[in-house]
């Protein structure tokens, strides 16, 4: 496990349309991102139900940070964060 | 026995906190509100250490990754926290980036050896830049890791024995994660170096549905009162302890009276005691 | 080097006018770094203490009168105020809320309401308390006020003086515009060398009012009755003003910006009493922070739901 196979679960979680092509057929799309075999045999068996709720929390987590903060992406956007 | 209760501050709490200091050991702040705050918020943050003793609460370092945690971000940490001197300070074992990825919350990394040793190096680098180590906290997470190799318990014990670090042990995900995956959670806690659980979160959450299959799982949102069964999981830490502890109740939103919160502090107090109790009186439970 | 009792005409004035403002800004800074300081525990369970840091003790009658509306002890009608019932007395736990209720009993009229000696007597355990904390001036940090107030007024004065009789020795007479502006001068450094609070009192109205700017952002949503005490809070730290008069109508018979100086300074009190209603009726120049919540805001570490 490494950098990449955390990347490639943080895009998991955050891109809508990468989640999609996962969905459909998740070996290719976890062997095209490059990962190790071992890698996408723990990605063929996910836990779907789980991958749905996470990545719904998550997307409603960064919308509420969006709405609490709206100076933020502006502070963000100066500062290079 | 010094237990110390406390709530997290928010800013929609602070007339109930401030006005009812005399029944709140301790604050928990969250740290990554400061980072970039004005100079007025700090000094004001400041203020309120000064009247009541603070905890930092850090959820953006992603610490439990086996992607090293940058150092500017160390850095501020220890900025705020040479300002505030609070009492200890804390993170997640969570990730919450990758490949330049922002998730924007806590998410549960593989529990492998890789994943531990990241955490170890980054807890080690924190208690350098930072001038002393996090308290480290359990996440509660929706999905089973993918990619993991050992149980949570085993994980979270190997991290913390590779980190030196001590835990903050939050009860509801804790729950959580053993209600949507099926473990004992007083086994857990008994998996614990007991020395090392220094503090604890209470908070409530609730039950949401997929989708695609109809199954339910529990979410730690943080916007309910603390259920009956993390009080009585912090009955038996109480039970399986004998060193102080700080108990922090955390809300971050829907909030109720300010009574009712401390009154889930007080409910929090009783578990408390009555574990401590039942630990004096029944020495045999001490066996591991 | 150019002697300044050399200058003349415009010349002079601005130099004196540039001496004056340095005089004050000199006296504000003395004043600021004698009163610094780290900053006190303080209670924070009665929110009259807070009034009273913010505006003194009329303030803090003021405050006590309305929360008291609101709660159903007092009613206000055509500017009277007048008790619920005589049992209301017992019901109150702070001394300052006894005797406005008290005070109520005596008398209706609201003008002549708050100059009352036995409601102000109530008020000075606050007083006493913040002056312990150094939250406002007691009488070594007033002493020390006086000599930077009168080390001012002695380069003010004795430079105009000076001034005026090297003019004078020189045949010139016409010192109207010295005059005016020493006048100018001695009156602001007169006006503002006592100001209520001290430069730590200061600072820590400033930061209550970040951590409490949540409450005030919110304000349209507190309820009437007295439930929560946030009403009581917000008053205390913002000032009466910052209730929303349509949930709070007997705000608005309090509102600093309405009332008149036919309000009673109070006898022997006059000084702290009149400036507490200037703190308070300038106070939305240092309510903190504009448009952005107070101290945290961030989502803890709850799921997203």
């Amino acid at each position: 496990m490494s950098a990449k196979f955390e990347a490639f679960l943080a895009k998991l979680y955050v891109d809508d349309q990468a989640r999609s092509r996962f969905l459909a057929d998740r070996r290719r799309e976890a062997l095209s991102s490059g990962l190790a075999e071992d890698d996408c045999a723990a990605l063929e068996n996910i836990d779907l139900v789980g991958l749905e709720l996470a990545a719904n929390s998550f997307a409603r987590k960064r919308a509420s940070h969006r709405l609490r903060r709206p100076a933020s992406k502006l502070s963000h956007w100066l500062k290079s964060e | 026995m010094n237990d110390r209760f406390g709530i997290g501050w928010r800013p929609e709490l602070a007339a109930g906190i401030l006005s009812n200091l005399d029944c709140i050991d301790i604050i928990e702040v969250i740290a990554d509100d400061y980072f970039t705050a004005p100079r007025s918020k700090r000094r004001a943050l400041n203020t309120l250490a000064r009247q009541v003793p603070v905890a930092l609460h850090g959820v953006t370092l992603g610490m439990a990754s086996a992607v090293p945690v940058e150092a500017r971000r160390l850095e501020r940490t220890a900025r705020l926290v040479e300002e505030v001197r609070p009492e200890f300070w804390s993170e997640h074992l969570a990730f919450v980036r990758g490949g330049g990825v922002e998730i924007g919350h806590l998410a549960a990394p593989p529990r492998t050896a890789a994943t531990i040793a990241g955490a170890a190096r980054n807890l080690a680098a924190a208690g350098q830049i930072v001038g002393a180590p996090p308290l480290v906290e359990n996440i509660a997470t929706l999905i089973d890791p993918p990619g993991s190799t050992m149980s949570e318990a085993d994980w979270n014990v190997e991290i913390l024995a590779a980190a030196q670090c001590d835990l903050l042990l939050d009860l509801h995900n804790l729950y959580a994660n053993a209600v949507n995956f099926g473990f004992d959670p007083h086994q857990y806690i008994d998996r614990m170096p007991r020395e090392r659980i220094r503090a604890i979160h209470l908070a409530g959450g609730r039950w949401i549905k997929a989708k695609s299959s109809g199954e339910f799982r529990l979410l730690d949102d943080h916007l309910h009162d603390v259920p009956e069964a993390v009080y009585n999981l912090l009955e038996y830490v109480g039970e399986k302890t004998c060193h102080p502890l700080t108990v922090i109740l955390e809300r971050d939103g829907c909030y109720p009276p300010t009574n009712a919160l401390l009154n889930q502090l007080d409910l929090a107090r009783q578990a408390l005691r009555r574990g401590r109790e039942r630990r004096r009186t029944s020495p045999v439970s001490e066996a591991a | 080097m150019i002697n300044p009792l050399e200058l003349t005409g415009p010349n002079f004035l601005i130099f004196y006018m540039l001496l004056g403002t340095l005089v004050l800004a000199l006296m504000y800074l003395l004043r600021r770094l004698s009163e610094s300081g780290a900053v006190p525990r303080v209670d924070y369970s009665d929110p009259y203490l807070i009034a009273y840091l913010r505006g003194g003790e009329l303030e803090t009658m003021r405050v006590a009168a309305v929360s008291l509306i609101d709660r159903g002890f007092l009613i206000l009608s055509n500017r009277r105020l007048e008790l619920v019932n005589d049992r209301a007395i017992d019901l109150v736990r702070r001394p300052v809320e006894a005797a406005v209720l008290r005070r109520a009993q005596a008398t209706n009229d609201l003008m002549l309401f708050f100059d009352s000696r036995t409601i102000r007597r109530t008020t000075v355990e606050y007083k006493e308390t913040l002056q312990r904390l150094r939250l406002l001036p007691d009488a070594h940090i007033y002493r020390v006020r006086m000599l930077i107030l009168a080390a001012a007024l002695a380069v003010l004065i004795g430079f105009a003086l000076a001034s005026a009789v090297t003019a004078a020795m020189r045949g010139r007479y016409n010192i109207i515009y010295l005059i005016l502006l020493a006048a100018f001068f001695c009156g602001v450094a007169i006006k503002y060398y006592n100001p209520l609070r001290t430069a730590l009192g200061d600072a820590l109205l400033t930061d209550l009012r970040t951590l409490f700017q949540s409450l005030k952002n919110r304000a349209s949503m507190i309820r009437a009755g007295g439930a929560t005490g946030e009403a009581v809070l917000l008053m205390a730290v913002f000032g009466i003003n910052a209730l929303p008069g349509a949930t709070f109508p007997a705000a608005r018979e309090f509102d600093d910006r309405r009332r008149s100086n036919r309000t009673s300074c109070g006898g022997g009190h006059g000084c702290h009493s009149c400036h507490s209603s200037c703190s308070s009726s300038c106070s939305s120049s240092s309510c903190g922070g504009g448009g952005r919540s107070g101290c945290g805001g961030g989502g803890g570490c709850g799921g997203g739901s």
